[in-house]
């Protein structure tokens, strides 16, 4: 009986990981067909995201959200639409010459102000979490996102001067970040289990 | 650090869940605590030694 249900658990969570991973890359397939299917593309990989975030909650921590949780992804969710509708927009208007004058600054910072917004929720979130050891996953968290965002700044940048790799975007950073803090972040949690 | 809170917990017939409520934390908090791998803050250990009624040096053992 036991076993039963630890199967169909396991079952659960790998379909959990194929779908999200399915979703995504069918996001991405309709983002590639720009016009407006670039924005239902973005769009559906921010739902896709948070629904892994829930699915995996609910999957591995089997219990419900903590408040702080919840604000931080209805945050989280509100900034990164803004920021799929911004960057899209931008790289549309930049397809018609529109950023050759002043107006150039505002269209090129609208999508990174989406980004700080992104920021600020994490901040937040660690401000509003009462549970100590959320926090201290959370912030161990953060300094592998650092660790890894630095190394390979580093790394990069030097192949870079010298010559030996092409030109990185610096808006690279925060996927990078977020990668390397969302996959440390069940391999920390596993040293306490 | 070694503790009793598995123990005390037995005792008293409460889940991980029940007793994550009652100290307003995490179930994940609970556990973490209970392995011994994770040790609470000074104010989550007064807590937890009320909620006993117990002082904290008969919950958490110093292993020194």
């Amino acid at each position: 009986m036991a076993s039963e249900r630890g199967e169909w658990l396991a079952l659960k969570k790998f379909l959990l990981f194929a779908g999200f991973i399915a979703a995504i890359l069918v996001c991405v397939r309709v983002i590639g067909l720009g016009g407006v299917w670039s924005f239902v593309g973005g769009l559906g990989t921010v739902a896709a995201s948070l629904a892994f975030a829930l699915g995996s909650n609910r999957l591995f921590k089997r219990e419900p959200l903590r408040p702080a949780m919840r604000r931080y992804m209805l945050r989280f969710g509100v900034s990164m639409s803004a920021y799929v509708f911004l960057l899209i927009g931008a790289i549309m208007l930049h397809g018609q010459g529109l950023t050759a004058g002043p107006l150039g600054y505002v269209i090129a910072l609208a999508p990174a102000l989406a980004i700080l917004g992104s920021i600020a929720a994490m901040g937040f979130y660690l401000a509003e979490e009462k549970d100590e050891f959320a926090r201290e996953i959370l912030i161990q968290s953060l300094l592998w996102g650092i660790a890894v965002t630095l190394g390979a700044a580093s790394v990069w940048g030097f192949l870079e001067t010298f010559g030996k790799a092409p030109h990185a975007p610096a808006w690279a950073a925060v996927p990078i970040f977020a990668m390397a803090m969302g996959l440390s972040q069940p391999l920390i949690a596993r040293r306490y289990r | 650090m070694r503790n009793r809170l598995k123990v005390l917990r037995a005792e008293r017939d409460w889940s991980q869940a029940d007793l994550a409520e009652r100290l307003d934390v995490s179930r994940q908090t609970i556990n973490a605590l209970e392995t011994g791998k994770y040790d609470p803050s000074l104010p989550l250990a007064f807590k937890i030694a009320r909620l006993f009624g117990l002082p904290i040096e008969t919950i958490f053992q110093d292993e020194a």
